[in-house]
C-alpha cells in the first residue's frame, strides 16, 4: 500500500513542546467498495479534533500539543476509537474539561462510535480519577445537561476563543 | 435455547435508560424527558405506545420503576426528583382509558438521581411498611416510606459509598437493600429490626456505646460492603430465594454472591469481633500513650460483607462495560441476563455441575449502547438503548 508523508510544523507558544506532524496518507484508489461503510481512519479523527479550543489558552488542543495523530487508534471493524491526550502540565485543572470536549465532539462526529479518551500515561497526578470520569457515559452526558458545563464546552467546540478567567475558574470547581 | 426478537418499539426521541414491566405492560424513560407506555391490545397484535408522560422532569428522567402492586410508577430524573404516578388501568376507570395521575414528588436529594426501586412484600417478616429508595450522584442512598395515602416521608439517609450510587434494588425475601456505587463497591444496608445486636445491650451506657443508642432510632442501616471489582459497580440482581446477588460492573466482569447459612456467619462474625476487641485494646493504649481520649469511637468503614460470599467470577463477560443485570425470576436454574456498552446481550444459565455459563449471545442486539435488561412475565425480556429503541424477546430453554 503506497502512502505519502508530508511533515509539517506545528505553531505551539511553548518552545518545549514544539512538535513535528508528520501525516500518512492512506491510498484512498484502495477503499472502492461501496457497499462496506467508508472506514474512518485515525487522520480523520484528527481532523475533526485538532480544532477544539483549549478552554485556557487562545490555542487549539493541535497547536498546544496536547493531541496528536499517533496518539489516536481506530478499530474499524468494532467500531472503536481511542484518544490519548496531554495536557500541558501535569496538574492541569482543566484536564476533566478537555477530556469531555474531545468526548462531546467524538459522539456528535461519529454518533455510532464507542469512545475511550484517556489522558497519556504518566503526563497527569490525578489521570486515573479523571479518565474515570470521562469514559463514564452517564456522567458526561449529565455533565452535558448542566448549563455551565455545556456552555463551556460548546466554547470549546466552537469556532471562538477561549474563556474569560471568571468563567475558568467557576469550572475547576467541577 | 433461543431469544428471539419479538417486537422493536419505536418512539423515543433520545437514549432509552431504563425499562420497567408491569405484567405485561411496559414501561420506558428517556433522555427525551418522556416516559412510555407500550402495550399489546390482544395476543395477535403488536405492541404500541399507548400513553406518553411528558412534562414531569426537567432532565432526563434515567430510571422508573413500578411498585408491587402495579399501581404506582416511580420516575427519577437527573433534575434530583422522583415525581410518583399512580395508574388506573382503563377496566378500572369511567372513561375506559388508561390514565396515569402525578401524586408525589420527592425532592431533598442533591445532583442527579441515579436509580428508583420500591420494596416487596416480606412475607416472612412482620414488616408492613411499603418504601421506595432511590439514589443519588451525592453519595446517598434515600429510603422513603409511602403512608397510606399518597404521601411519603423519609424513613432513611444512608450515608457510607465514596462516590456516585448508581443503582440500587430491594431483595426479594428480606428487607435489605444493595446499592452499587462509582467507588466500585456494592453496599448491603438492612432494615434494623435484622440487628440482633441490640437486645443483647444492657449495662451503663458509655462513650462508643451512645453511638449505638442513637442507632435505635435509625429504621436502616449498613450491613455489609462488597469491594471485589475494581472499576464502577453499575446494577445488582437478587434471585428470587434471595440466596443469589449478582453485579456487573464497567471492569466487565459478572460476581455471582451467594448467601452464606446463618450460622457460619455467626461464627466468623464472633471471630471477628474477637479480633475487633484486640485492636481496640490496642488503640486504646495507643491513645492513652498519646494523651488523648476519644469520646466517641466511630465504627471504621465497614469490613463485614453481611454474609455473601463470592460463587463464581466471570471476567471479560463484554467487551465494554457491562450496564446491566436481571436474575430471571420464574425459572429453576438461575437463569441471567446482562447488557452492556458493546451492543451485545448475554443470557447465562446454571449448568448441571452448578456452574454459571453463557448459553445464548446475541451481538448487536441494539445499534448501540445497551443501556438496561429486564425479565418480565411469559419469557419476555425486554431491553432499551442508545439507538433510541425499546425491544422485546423471548426466550425459549
Amino acid at each position: 500500500m503506497s502512502s505519502t508523508t508530508e511533515e509539517v510544523d506545528s505553531p505551539n507558544p511553548n518552545p518545549l513542546r514544539k512538535k513535528k506532524i508528520v501525516i500518512v496518507r492512506e491510498n484512498q484508489f484502495l477503499e472502492e467498495d461501496e457497499t462496506v461503510e467508508d472506514p474512518i481512519d485515525s487522520l480523520e479523527i484528527y481532523e475533526t479534533i485538532k480544532g477544539i479550543n483549549d478552554p485556557e489558552y487562545p490555542f487549539s488542543l493541535e497547536e498546544l500539543g496536547i493531541i496528536s495523530p499517533e496518539q489516536i487508534q481506530v478499530d474499524s471493524r468494532r467500531r472503536w476509537i481511542k484518544v490519548e491526550y496531554t495536557p500541558t502540565v501535569p496538574n492541569c485543572k482543566l484536564s476533566t474539561l478537555i477530556g469531555l470536549s474531545v468526548r462531546t465532539k467524538l459522539l456528535r462526529s461519529f454518533p455510532s462510535y464507542k469512545y475511550d479518551v484517556v489522558i497519556e500515561k504518566g503526563k497527569h497526578d490525578t489521570e486515573e480519577e479523571i479518565n474515570k470520569q470521562v469514559n463514564d457515559k452517564e456522567r458526561c452526558f449529565a455533565a452535558l445537561e448542566q448549563r455551565g458545563l455545556k456552555r463551556a464546552i460548546d466554547k470549546c467546540l466552537a469556532t471562538s476563543l477561549s474563556l474569560t478567567k471568571k468563567e475558568i475558574k467557576k469550572l475547576t470547581k467541577y | 435455547m433461543t431469544l428471539n426478537l419479538v417486537s422493536t418499539l419505536e418512539g423515543h426521541e433520545d437514549i432509552v435508560w431504563q425499562v420497567a414491566w408491569n405484567g405485561g405492560i411496559l414501561s420506558s424513560c428517556s433522555s427525551d424527558l418522556s416516559v412510555r407506555i407500550w402495550q399489546k391490545e390482544s395476543e395477535t397484535t403488536d405492541y404500541e405506545c399507548t400513553c406518553i408522560l411528558g412534562k414531569s422532569h426537567e432532565r432526563t428522567i434515567r430510571s422508573l420503576q413500578w411498585s408491587i402492586d402495579g399501581e404506582y410508577l416511580a420516575t427519577a430524573s437527573f433534575d434530583s426528583t422522583v415525581n410518583i404516578w399512580k395508574f388506573t388501568p382503563s377496566s378500572k376507570s369511567n372513561d375506559n382509558e388508561d390514565s396515569f395521575e402525578c401524586v408525589s414528588t420527592l425532592k431533598g436529594q442533591e445532583k442527579e438521581l441515579k436509580s428508583v426501586c420500591w420494596s416487596p412484600i416480606w412475607k416472612n417478616f412482620s414488616l408492613k411498611k411499603q418504601y421506595l429508595a432511590c439514589c443519588s450522584r451525592d453519595h446517598s442512598v434515600w429510603i422513603w416510606e409511602k403512608l397510606s395515602s399518597n404521601d411519603f416521608e423519609i424513613s432513611e439517609v444512608l450515608e457510607g459509598h465514596e462516590g456516585d450510587v448508581k443503582h440500587v434494588t430491594f431483595s426479594p425475601t428480606e428487607p435489605i437493600l444493595a446499592s452499587s456505587s462509582y467507588d466500585n463497591s456494592v453496599r448491603i444496608w438492612s432494615h434494623v429490626s435484622l440487628n440482633s445486636d441490640k437486645k443483647q445491650k444492657n449495662g451503663n451506657l458509655k462513650g462508643g456505646e451512645l453511638l449505638d443508642e442513637l442507632d435505635e432510632e435509625m429504621e436502616w442501616k449498613a450491613q455489609g460492603k462488597l469491594a471485589d471489582h475494581t472499576n464502577i459497580v453499575r446494577s445488582t440482581s437478587f434471585s428470587a430465594d434471595g440466596k443469589i446477588l449478582v453485579s456487573v460492573s464497567a471492569d466487565r466482569s459478572l460476581i455471582i454472591y451467594e448467601k452464606k447459612e446463618e450460622q457460619e456467619t455467626k461464627k466468623e462474625e464472633e471471630k471477628e469481633k474477637e479480633k475487633e476487641k484486640e485492636t481496640k485494646k490496642e488503640e486504646e493504649k495507643e491513645k492513652e500513650y498519646k494523651g488523648k481520649s476519644a469520646l466517641y469511637e466511630f465504627s471504621s468503614d465497614i469490613q463485614s460483607t453481611a454474609g455473601w460470599v463470592i460463587r463464581q467470577k466471570i471476567e471479560n463477560l463484554h467487551e465494554r462495560n457491562i450496564m446491566s443485570v436481571d436474575i430471571k425470576k420464574d425459572e429453576e436454574k438461575l437463569t441471567i441476563a446482562t447488557c452492556g456498552e458493546d451492543d451485545c446481550i448475554h443470557i447465562l444459565q446454571e449448568d448441571e455441575n452448578n456452574v454459571i455459563q453463557k448459553i445464548i449471545s446475541i451481538p448487536n442486539a441494539h445499534k448501540s449502547d445497551i443501556n438496561c435488561v429486564t425479565w418480565g412475565e411469559n419469557n419476555l425480556l425486554a431491553s432499551c438503548g442508545d439507538d433510541r429503541l425499546v425491544k422485546i424477546w423471548k426466550f425459549q430453554n
